[in-house]
């Protein structure tokens, strides 16, 4: 993408003020998005983005500027205001010498610029027409298909330089069922991280017709009730609850700054004993998993929490030096313009020893979450919130009636503990998570779990 | 390179091509931006950013490409690819590219250097100062800011439309991340004035320092007040609502309704492209269509929705000059600056009146607690309980409940002071809002 002779200038540059340590990180990403509204296509976004960033750390203070302009000029200009900001030009002079090195690539069969747009425009159609002929109360569906191929480069003056490319695809269909007035969603948006041999191992008409049922099933729903109660969380995008109330806590971005209810507690009892959680950037042809972390570390498989113990941290570089501990292969940004910090991949709970159908049969009263939507977290307080899409009341160890518009909070360290059961269903779902580096493909999961007790959103 | 310079190498490719009607839309920006904690700077970062976007009529269909390459042959490369994605529509929107000679608001040109490092170390190590001498309860986590950016907005059409807008922004801002004994809590504050330091860091001390302590409270059903902070959080959630197209595909329940009544006789709102403290004023759309301040609700009346070329043709009505564009994005429909007209009640005087309820201080998690095709919403929530008039004490852990259309025709007072949110082509401003009966969960 760039060459070597002028990778080391530009680090060369970037540390000629003082630094003591640089990093060049350039990327090409082209993405491809259709819309489909009323089972018809109605847009294309067809983008090509380019751009390099470039870091200085004097300690743990850091100094980034970022650039589209691509000449060597304008890279030179951009080395130039990292090392300007930091002081002025020492006398030693520097001389990076880079060893370009690779790591294993990703199996894609096919990749999505070898695919046709028509194609890839049938996928959704087909999927549209599947929501369709779910019910006749389905008055809209809004479908989505994107695929995304980014190849990114990191070179550092100790040496490393790396590059890695990542292909992701996905199909999101939103189905809106109405009753008069009363208008309900339902969602479904399987993703992977390989190619467009995914849409061969899912049937895109069965995608509408997921998100299709669950509108159906919300608008023959009632609110849920408010307060406090017992709540059974299904597996897949359920792991949200763990990458909400915990996930962001262990991210070294918050805790290297004391910043985070989770620092100072390695080592300790955080959970209850049945929990054990992961973050794994290295599961093959998965959605959150990454070639390599966007400063060239290769992915690893980072056990968080086992049986209940607080094992270890996400943390990339500058959480390294804040914390004085290693590096975990987790530094990501949505792209060249966001600086990168720690962030999750694929970060689920492990199965655990308890019976699914005894998880239902346990419960006197309380909800039943089938299906989760998004959240967030405040790591300072741990308080995280996350809405559930599809819901159901839960009685002497029944599914009933379903329920609507419900939403879950609590706080970090109080919900672990109170994860009392934990089934064995393992599976992950896709998501988007947005944080300080921008939004970035992750990864949840987990299998059936119990709560004990959480506070219930509703009316 | 210069959008000049962008324009003709496009409008020739796209003649080349044998194309009659395209536009280009480019955005080209700088930004510098800088934070401090611990009393010195902890990181500073700049950016330069530029991207195109070409959009075409072929075969009967829009197609578009964009790039932030701006190399002549990836600007070049745009006229085949929006070509080819023309060719997968089939919705029946017609293509429609502006010929009005409209008149523009003539707005300020921003000019002169944008701050520098210094200036903006120097802001965000003064702040942190104050950040320390302000409270002892001030912890090392605490972080303050100064951030600058401009941006050139500029549109060129084969109609002999030619635009170009630059706008400014920049704030300075403080996180203050309060501890007593082992409880946190956290604030954020930030103006838009790099001489309001002292007053900033103020307010958000204050604000995290009030959040200590704070409980739960018992579940039930309660009046509402909404800081004007979170009565921006709602209608920023809510603004698809105002979308003409959303209200066409069913995905708002204002269709049809446009002078009927919606909302409480006191709410009036409206979508402001030139409100006064944006600095992120725009004087037309993304379609070219010189914009206007209008009144979407009056007196609880819906006035209007917002509509772009294509969907007020749909609709039978003008456009309203909402049309919407990021560089990566197709067009869509976006209000520039939301705005709830102020009442005439101080809050003490809402408080007063409201006399039992919950004054709300923060809301979180929208993005996935409210939908705006249902407006129902329940979200995670703070503020101070109200009794007999009075905050009296910091709560937090519940949720509030309810549906914002109903919750337009439940409000029952506005406070007399907007505050605007960050700067921005889409920004929001609110006074505070009291509005009646609402579902809070907890214990």
């Amino acid at each position: 993408m760039i060459e070597k002779r002028l990778l080391e200038e530009l680090l060369d540059i970037a540390v000629s003020t003082g630094a003591d340590f640089a990093e060049v990180f350039a990327e090409r990403e082209h993405t491809e998005q259709i819309r489909l509204m009323e089972g018809k296509v109605e847009s294309v976004k067809d983008h090509f983005l380019a751009g390099v960033g470039i870091r200085a750390f004097c300690g743990t203070k850091t100094y980034y500027a970022s650039t589209a302009d691509l000449t060597p000029a304008g890279l030179r200009a951009c080395a130039a205001t990292v090392a300007g900001a930091l002081g002025e030009k020492s006398p030693f002079a520097h001389a990076v010498s880079l060893t370009p090195d690779a790591l294993p690539k990703d199996t894609v069969q096919t990749f999505p610029a070898d695919a046709e747009t028509a194609r890839k425009a049938e996928i959704l159609r087909e999927a549209g027409a599947g929501a369709y002929a779910v019910s006749d109360k389905i008055r809209q569906v809004v479908g989505t298909y994107v695929d995304v191929d980014r190849t990114f480069l990191v070179a550092n003056t100790a040496g490393l330089c790396r590059e890695g490319r990542k292909v992701r695809t996905r199909l999101a269909m939103q189905a809106m069922a109405a009753n008069g007035e009363d208008t309900q969603s339902g969602f479904c948006g399987p993703g992977s991280g390989v190619g467009m041999e995914f849409f061969e191992r899912i049937s895109p008409r069965a995608v509408g017709e997921k998100a299709a049922r669950e509108a159906l099933v919300n608008l023959s729903a009632a609110y849920c009730p408010a307060g406090t109660m017992t709540v059974a969380i299904e597996n897949g995008f359920g792991g949200v609850i763990f990458h909400e109330a915990c996930g962001h806590s262990l991210e070294a971005t918050s805790v290297g700054i004391g910043a985070s209810e989770m620092a100072g507690k390695q080592g300790t009892l955080i959970a209850n004993p049945k929990v054990t959680a992961v973050d794994d950037g290295t599961l093959p042809g998965a959605w959150g998993s990454i070639p390599m972390d966007d400063e060239g570390n290769a992915p690893r498989r980072t056990v968080l929490i086992e049986n209940g113990v607080l094992k270890n941290y996400m943390i990339d570089r500058l959480g390294s030096r804040r914390m004085g501990m290693p590096m975990t292969g987790s530094s990501r940004r949505q792209d060249y313009r966001y600086e990168p910090t720690s962030r999750m991949t694929n970060t689920f709970i492990e199965n655990g020893p308890d019976r699914n159908e005894d998880i239902i049969a346990s419960m006197e009263y309380g909800l039943y979450a089938k299906s989760m939507g998004g959240g967030s977290v405040d790591p300072l307080t741990g308080a995280f919130n996350f809405s559930v899409r599809e819901g159901y009341i839960v009685r002497n160890g029944k599914i009933c009636e379903p329920v609507r518009g419900a939403s879950l909070i609590g706080t970090g360290t109080e919900i672990l503990k109170n994860i009392d059961m934990v089934g064995q269903n393992l599976e992950t779902a896709e998501g988007m998570c947005g944080s300080s580096s921008g939004s970035i493909p992750t990864n949840v999961g987990q299998p059936l779990i119990r709560v004990a007790k959480i506070t219930v959103g509703g009316r | 390179m210069e959008f000049a310079t962008i324009k003709d190498v496009l409008f020739a490719a796209a003649r080349r091509a044998g194309l009659t009607e395209f536009d280009v839309y480019c955005r080209i920006g700088k930004s510098l931006s800088l934070d401090a904690m611990k009393k010195e700077q902890n990181s500073f970062s700049a950016s330069t950013a530029a991207g195109v976007s070409f959009r075409c009529a072929a075969g009967g269909h829009i197609g578009s490409a964009s790039t932030e390459s701006l190399t002549k042959e990836d600007l070049e490369d745009l006229v085949p690819r929006a070509v080819a994605a023309s060719r997968v529509i089939d919705s029946d929107e017609t293509p429609i590219f502006y010929d009005k000679k409209d008149e523009y608001v003539s707005l300020q040109k921003e000019a002169g250097d944008l701050p520098d490092v210094a200036d903006l170390r120097r802001v965000a190590l003064a702040m942190q100062e104050e950040l320390f001498a302000q409270s002892a309860l001030t912890t090392d986590a605490s972080t303050t800011g100064a951030s600058v950016s401009r941006v050139t907005v500029a549109l060129a059409n084969s109609n002999g439309i030619t635009l170009s807008h630059t706008a400014e922004n920049r704030y300075i801002s403080a996180e203050a991340v309060v501890k007593k004994g082992n409880e946190a809590a956290s604030a954020f504050a930030f103006s838009p004035s790099f001489k309001e330091g002292k007053t900033v860091v103020g307010k958000a001390v204050r604000e995290a320092t009030e959040r200590l302590g704070a409980k739960g409270l018992p579940t039930g059903v309660y009046d509402v007040i909404f800081s004007p902070r979170e009565m921006r959080t709602l209608l920023s959630a809510f603004s698809p609502i105002f979308s003409g197209k959303n209200a066409l595909m069913g995905l708002s329940r204002l269709a049809g309704k446009e002078g009927t009544t919606i909302a409480s006789e006191c709410f009036t709102l409206f979508d402001d492209p030139f409100y006064p403290e944006n600095t992120m004023k725009m004087p037309f759309d993304a379609e070219g269509v010189a914009t206007r301040t209008k009144p979407l609700i009056e007196k609880g009346v819906l006035k209007t929705l917002l509509y772009d070329l294509a969907t007020a043709k749909k609709a039978g009505v003008a456009t309203t000059g909402n049309a919407s564009r990021g560089v990566s994005e197709p067009v869509s429909i976006s209000p520039y600056c939301l705005a709830v007209a102020p009442g005439n009640e101080s809050e003490e005087e809402l408080l007063a009146r409201m006399g039992n309820g919950i004054y709300i201080t923060e809301l979180k998690g929208l993005h996935a607690g409210a939908s705006a095709v249902t407006g129902d919403f329940s979200i995670e929530s703070a503020g101070f309980l109200v009794e007999n008039g009075k905050k009296t004490r910091a709560v937090k852990g519940f949720t509030v409940a309810g549906n914002f259309y109903d919750l337009l025709k439940s409000v029952a007072g506005v406070s007399d002071r907007a505050e605007m949110g960050f700067p921005g082509f889409f920004a929001t401003a609110a006074p505070a809002v009291f509005c009646k009966g609402l579902s809070v969960a907890c214990e």
